[in-house]
């Protein structure tokens, strides 16, 4: 069925006709030098991301074959999404007394009332909501980009979380340790007084237990189909063991998991990773990009090259604990 | 205070893998012999805890990608194709062909193989004019092609220095800019900068630094006289990409360094300069400088020393550690996730 599914997704691609004209403004989407440039943009003002051009056999052309897509690596994830969610109440109740007056602060409540969670069920309904929903989610990560950067100057405190009931993931799920063959017992080391030892978990961080920190390596493809980014991930545990999609999702905002982000093969690797899907990217990023250019009306508009990192910021609505963002000074 | 080195974790990323599968199927196919391969490494790193004062030191990882075995171009040296803000460390890969194999073949041998390397290049001075040398690692794997699952154990081997190497009273690991003014950091950092630029990949984890009236200079280590030339040994410093974030223990690159150092220039007191950055924010706050000196007076070295590096596994043993990407390579398994 998925593979149906794929050739499906291949064909459709494949008739798509490449996008020329920019018209980012009007409709969200950028074109593949679009693409490029907001790519390059965001390799010289973010270095650890870069170009890659992946499997040579997978190559896209119309774009560069060095410049296919886009990775940074060994992005540290702190936390799980729901030992966050306490934290986002605080911080957008912070919000409120800080500056009630924040005119596009639409609903605060929504976490209950749920917008984001109803489009994310409706996702596929038909096009009379779309623009409401659209409206919604561009507002939802506008609040999250606002989040952040109030986070930034005045950092909300970890509400008391019980981690202690956190799953421990299924059997099934972590490789079978038993299944390492024993090596030998001649593999003894010389003593070595020089090495430092791991420290025990509690002298690392004592009295906290959250801190099982993850690591992902991020990947922003282009989608011909929509003709927008779009983000996959691939997620490691703190032994570097790969993380199945099961635990993946619990990095990913519980309105999105499973709805808006699911396991498919990336177009450069031969590989299936959890993908974002842009279904709604171009109409949400149309949205942002309009109110941001409502917000800074004297300023110069916004330029289709930084439309990568303003992604970026609306990406991290969806992912919040992946902490890509921390080198980007824009 | 006896020095304490931080080990490096293995990161390997997924898509090395697939790329193995595929140079085992269409190149090496029964063919177990060494094969170069090329890792890298970045400066340490400590993430905040958001919402917390607090960070959290990241592991030393040196990373294993799908450029691996692109990185060595027979003929004309290695071609390291690193990421922004790393530096590569050269390794040999060996893939078995049976879990039989992987099991029971003698690693001590291959282990031995690579420290006589790092020692015959230290003796010869060709660790001076490429330092990457001083990283070279190893990398067993069994690669079940059928079940997508990937067995490998990684060694880091570090020369053991006897007498081991001490932090020297009264110069503990400081911040720099707890000892340099703010002008000489900010020199320091345009240098670095400059040094990476107009070096080859391989020296840019290993330089000289001295300070001058002008600022702070940087070097390569191959020109080691004509640098420290009328400089007070005290004042010597070598500085190198430090993969550690801990506060007070530098990663293992330094310990090969200091046998290197050891052997050539006989040094047993020197300043160490444990370079840390933030990438491309041009901060090196986190950087750190000590002084470290031999525990007592050490007969000249002469043979290549005892040494050590395999890698732990997520239990703490001595032992090989597993990938299983049945769940994301094989199709069987990829049709329960779709939606």
């Amino acid at each position: 069925m998925n593979s149906v599914q794929n050739i499906f997704f291949g064909i459709r691609e494949y008739l798509s006709p490449v996008l020329k004209n920019s018209k980012f403004k009007e409709t969200g989407c950028i074109t593949p030098e679009e693409f490029e440039a907001a790519g390059d943009f965001l390799v010289y003002k973010c270095p650890t991301w870069s170009w890659a051009s992946g499997e040579a056999s997978k190559r896209r052309d119309y774009l560069p074959a060095e410049k296919q897509f886009l990775i940074t690596r060994n992005v540290p994830c702190l936390r799980r999404v729901k030992q966050m969610e306490y934290t986002d109440e605080d911080a957008e109740a912070q919000i409120e007394s800080a500056d009630g007056s924040e005119s596009w602060v639409m609903s605060h409540s929504s976490r209950k009332s749920g917008p984001i969670e109803e489009i994310a069920s409706s996702i596929d309904d038909d096009d009379d909501d779309a623009e409401a929903e659209a409206e919604a989610q561009a507002q939802a990560a506008l609040r999250a980009m606002e989040k952040m950067n109030l986070s930034d100057n005045n950092p909300p405190t970890v509400a008391g979380v019980n981690i202690d009931d956190e799953q421990e993931p299924d059997d099934d799920d972590i490789p079978d340790m038993d299944d390492i063959p024993d090596i030998d017992d001649e593999m003894e080391e010389e003593a070595d007084p020089a090495a430092l030892a791991p420290p025990p978990k509690s002298e690392v961080d004592p009295g906290d237990k959250i801190l099982n920190v993850r690591t992902y390596d991020v990947f922003i493809t282009y989608d011909k189909y929509y003709q927008t980014p779009r983000m996959w991930l691939f997620g490691y545990d703190e032994h570097r063991r790969p993380l199945v999609s099961s635990q993946i999702f619990e990095d990913v905002s519980q309105d999105y998991a499973k709805k808006t982000v699911t396991i498919e093969q990336h177009p450069h690797l031969n590989m299936s990773l959890a993908s974002i899907h842009p279904c709604r990217h171009g109409a949400v990023m149309k949205k942002i990009i309009e109110k941001m250019n409502d917000d800074n009306k004297e300023e110069s508009t916004i330029r289709v090259d930084q439309y990568m990192i303003i992604f970026l910021k609306f990406m991290s609505s969806v992912v919040p604990t992946i902490d890509y963002d921390n080198t980007i000074s824009a | 205070m006896i020095l304490q080195f931080h080990p490096w974790a293995s990161a390997v990323e997924a898509p090395f893998w697939q790329t193995l599968t595929q140079h085992k199927m269409d190149i090496f196919k029964l063919d177990d012999s060494p094969k170069d391969i090329a890792g890298y490494y970045s400066s340490g790193q400590q993430v905040r805890v958001p919402g917390q004062d607090t960070t959290v030191a990241l592991p030393a990882r040196l990373c294993l990608g799908t450029d691996a075995f692109l990185a060595l171009n027979e003929g004309h040296g290695p071609v390291y194709k690193n990421p922004a803000f790393t530096y590569p460390a050269p390794g040999v890969l060996k893939n078995t062909n049976t879990i039989e194999d992987f099991k029971s073949f003698d690693k001590k041998v291959l282990f031995d193989a690579v420290v006589q390397q790092i020692w015959e290049d230290i003796v010869s001075g060709r660790a001076l004019t490429s330092p990457e040398l001083l990283n070279r690692f190893l990398l067993v794997t069994f690669a079940d092609l059928k079940k997508f699952k990937f067995y490998y154990w990684f060694a880091f081997p570090a020369l053991l220095a006897d007498p081991v190497w001490n932090i020297a009273e009264g110069h503990p690991l400081s911040q720099l800019d707890a000892v340099w003014t703010t002008d000489e950091v900010e020199s320091f950092r345009q240098n670095v900068d400059q040094y990476r630029q107009r070096h080859a990949p391989g020296q840019s984890g290993f330089f000289l630094v001295k300070k001058t009236p002008t600022g702070v200079e940087v070097g390569p280590l191959d020109q080691w006289a004509s640098f420290f030339s009328g400089v007070p040994e005290e004042e010597r410093t070598v500085g190198f990409a430090d993969p550690s974030s801990l506060d007070h223990n530098p990663g293992w690159p330094l310990r090969n360094l200091l046998a290197l150092l050891q052997y050539q220039f006989n040094v047993s007191r020197i300043k160490i300069l444990c370079f840390r950055e933030v990438p491309g924010k041009q901060d090196i706050s986190a950087s750190k400088i000590f002084m470290a000196e031999l525990a007592s007076a050490a007969a000249p070295l002469t043979a290549c020393p005892k040494a050590v590096g395999w890698e732990k596994n997520a239990q703490g043993k001595l032992g090989p550690r597993l990938a299983d990407l049945a769940p994301l390579m094989d199709p069987s398994r990829l049709a329960d996730t779709a939606v």
